[in-house]
């Protein structure tokens, strides 16, 4: 047991160092531009939170050695978890791109069309 | 009347109950915040004025300084429930004190960085970004309440249970320990999701 145990001791440390690691990169990940590429700024970015959310999950939550009703669970909780994730895009199924009929603070789409409002700051989009 | 499979494991799981209870409340958790995070991704790539509502305002250098203190206490958290296993009571009150301090000191960082948005004038009323800013970081900011109330049950009067039944109680500290790792990990992606993209 205690042998064991200072293996556990022995791997904790290695993912806290490499969690640290990754928090460094992250930020400075963000810094980076990337030429301009939002989405390639983006997946680095969601990469490197799926790493060490990985490394969490896998260590300290001790699911890389868990009995298999636990994954049977998780992979019920993944499925329904995608479904609530992309139920609310597959209705805009005009594309995402397409923002006219969302309700938005500060956008222009509810500014009443007048004639006389010489004071619009929504911008002219 | 003994309540069973709190320290034996249950043959057709595999596990004692608390351990499966836990992870059907993570499993909630997970569509709790998914839908808020879901909520998140289709109000900004809906909003061509995203841009404007002060994302890039958000202090990056405190928010780093709380993912790592959270990552910290994730480790100190793990490391009380292997000083239990080692048998060593000491050990995990510091472990377990040292986690409790890492919580109050994030939620410290966290009024921080709250109070110099409301002294700017910026509030969850303001616009897009900061209602989902305040709303995940905020609903976050009650689990680690949360979960400072229940290790620092177990920190104090709740650690008698160790001599009468320490293996149950070692069973109770991984289980509070499922839960503020799953705290971490939802932080883990909050950080970037909102401060670095």
């Amino acid at each position: 047991m205690s042998n064991d145990m200072n293996h556990h001791i022995k791997v904790y440390r290695n993912v806290f160092l490499a969690l640290l690691v990754l928090t460094g990169l992250t930020v400075g990940a963000s810094y980076f531009e990337f030429g301009g590429i939002i989405w390639l700024a983006v997946g680095v970015g969601l990469l490197i939170a799926f790493v060490k959310g990985y490394l969490v999950a896998a260590n300290f939550m001790h699911l890389n050695n868990e009995k298999s009703f636990i994954y049977l669970v998780l992979v019920m909780t993944v499925m329904f978890f995608l479904v609530l994730f992309f139920m609310p895009m597959m209705w805009h199924n005009d594309g995402l791109r397409s923002p006219s009929h969302i309700p938005m603070q500060n956008g222009e789409v509810y500014e009443k069309p007048s004639t006389d409002d010489h004071h619009d700051h929504g911008g002219h989009h | 009347m003994k309540i069973p499979y709190n320290e034996e494991l249950r043959p057709d799981t595999g596990l004692y109950n608390a351990k499966l209870g836990i992870w059907l409340f993570l499993a909630s958790e997970v569509m709790l915040f998914g839908g808020l995070f879901s909520a998140y991704i289709m109000l900004r790539l809906s909003d061509p004025n995203w841009a404007n509502y002060g994302q890039s305002a958000l202090n990056v250098p405190l928010a780093t300084l709380n993912t790592i203190v959270l990552i910290t206490s994730s480790v100190t958290m793990v490391m009380s429930w292997v000083a239990l296993k080692l048998n060593d009571l000491k050990k995990y009150s510091m472990y377990m004190g040292l986690t409790l301090l890492c919580s109050f000191g994030f939620l410290v960082i966290k009024y921080i960085e709250y109070t110099s948005k409301f002294d700017h004038g910026l509030y969850p009323s303001t616009n897009n970004f900061l209602a989902v800013y305040f709303t995940l970081t905020g609903l976050h900011g009650l689990h680690v309440i949360g979960g400072i109330f229940v290790n620092g049950y177990f920190f104090g009067p709740g650690k008698k249970m160790w001599k009468t039944e320490p293996e149950r109680f070692t069973n109770r500290i991984e289980v509070a320990g499922l839960y503020w790792h799953f705290v971490d990990l939802v932080w883990i992606f909050l950080f970037p999701a909102l401060y670095l993209l």
